[in-house]
């Protein structure tokens, strides 16, 4: 019998300013932090049984950034993320996009991937060395929520992002029964 | 590494004390799972299956709550006697004991979940979600499967019950009358 549970792969794609992929990798993501498990025990408890308020995941927020330090579970961030923007230094934030799950009954998996883009219009070279993402648990009732950190990779391999070049980092979020 | 559970199953005697435990590695999170996540971080509504059989479009809002209260078998850690495998597309266990002091039946304690444990020498936490089932049915019960079923929350468009996790116990557990069964899903990341 298999042993899985929810395992997630990260691919980085870096395409240039014609489009064509000039970099790619899929790597194991090694890193869910504590921010996860605080954001499903906030889901898994928060509610008023006669019928109130329920909490929820949303706002995923996929991030990028230079620090070189190995993750640690504690992590509430990235050690040194990159702005947004087209200052130096800096990458322009493109939207978090989903893809619908699939599920497949031959090898009893199912998965859906979560990814976003980050354009380098800088005008010089950016360095992209670690990876994250982010969650919001939000009441239903009241719209109050929080902001948690829930994963962080350490790229094995540092990209060096050209100007006009474009780094697409897609998660796949996996599980097997 | 990446997100894990583990199952540990405690039968304790009418005299308090532990007469069975065992550790197993949870195998099988299902589909429903996995889409009720996709929907809350896309707001794209796709369909799940809910723990009676039918289809229901999940809402963008719908949570994942699993702290049922006690003498409810709705959600929360259910127990059954079925010894299918579990699939990824299972929508309840194959057949639950139902709460209550009658044959067959087990008395379902409250659910309970606990926050992050943390070690930060292993890089690793988890949470925990317990709940203990009672045998005053007056015989021995077998348990055979456990499966952690989620409440959407109660909301206009959504109030649904929904199976996440499946397991079929590697050995079916005999609890005898006046005994009681703990089980803990432990949900462990290592970083």
């Amino acid at each position: 019998m298999k042993k899985a549970n929810i395992d997630v792969y990260l691919t980085v794609i870096v395409t240039d300013k014609n489009g064509k992929v000039v970099y790619r990798r899929r790597y194991k993501s090694r890193s869910f932090v504590v921010g996860f498990l605080n954001a499903l025990y906030a889901n898994f408890t928060n509610a008023v049984f006669a019928g109130g308020s329920h909490d929820y995941f949303n706002s995923p927020n996929i991030v990028v950034g230079s620090g070189t330090t190995k993750p640690s579970i504690s992590d509430g961030g990235l050690t040194s993320q990159i702005g947004n923007g087209t200052g130096a230094g800096q990458l322009q934030y493109g939207a978090d996009s989903l893809t619908t799950p699939i599920t497949n009954l031959n090898n009893n998996s199912a998965s859906f991937t979560w990814s976003k883009s980050f354009t380098n219009g800088s005008g010089g070279n950016v360095t992209v060395a670690e990876v994250g993402a982010y969650v919001n648990i939000t009441s239903a009732d009241s719209g109050s929520g929080a902001t948690y950190f829930i994963l962080h990779d350490l790229l094995p391999s540092q990209i060096t992002l050209g100007n006009t070049q474009v780094l697409t980092v897609v998660y796949t979020i996996t599980i097997t029964t | 590494m990446n997100v894990k559970a583990y199952l540990k199953i405690k039968v304790i005697d009418g005299n308090g004390r532990c007469t069975y435990y065992r550790r197993y590695r949870s195998r099988s999170f299902v589909a429903n799972f996995l889409r009720t996540i996709f929907t809350n971080l896309s707001g794209q509504e796709i369909n799940n299956v809910n723990t009676s059989g039918g289809s229901y479009t999940i809402y963008f809002r719908d949570a994942i709550i699993v702290n049922d209260g006690s003498n409810d078998d709705s959600f929360g850690i259910l127990i059954g006697t079925g010894t299918s495998a579990p699939s990824i597309i299972d929508s309840n266990l194959s057949q639950v004991i139902s709460n209550g002091a009658s044959v067959g039946q087990m008395q379902y304690g409250a659910v309970s979940v606990t926050g992050a444990v943390t070690n930060t020498s292993t890089n690793s936490g988890y949470i925990t979600v317990t709940r203990t089932f009672t045998n005053n049915s007056g015989s021995s019960i077998t348990v055979s499967e456990v499966g952690l079923v989620a409440w959407s929350g109660n909301d206009a468009q959504s109030n649904q019950y929904y199976l996440i996790i499946h397991d079929l116990l590697p050995s079916p557990i005999t609890v005898p009358n006046g005994s009681s069964l703990s089980i803990s899903y432990e949900i462990q990341v290592t970083t």
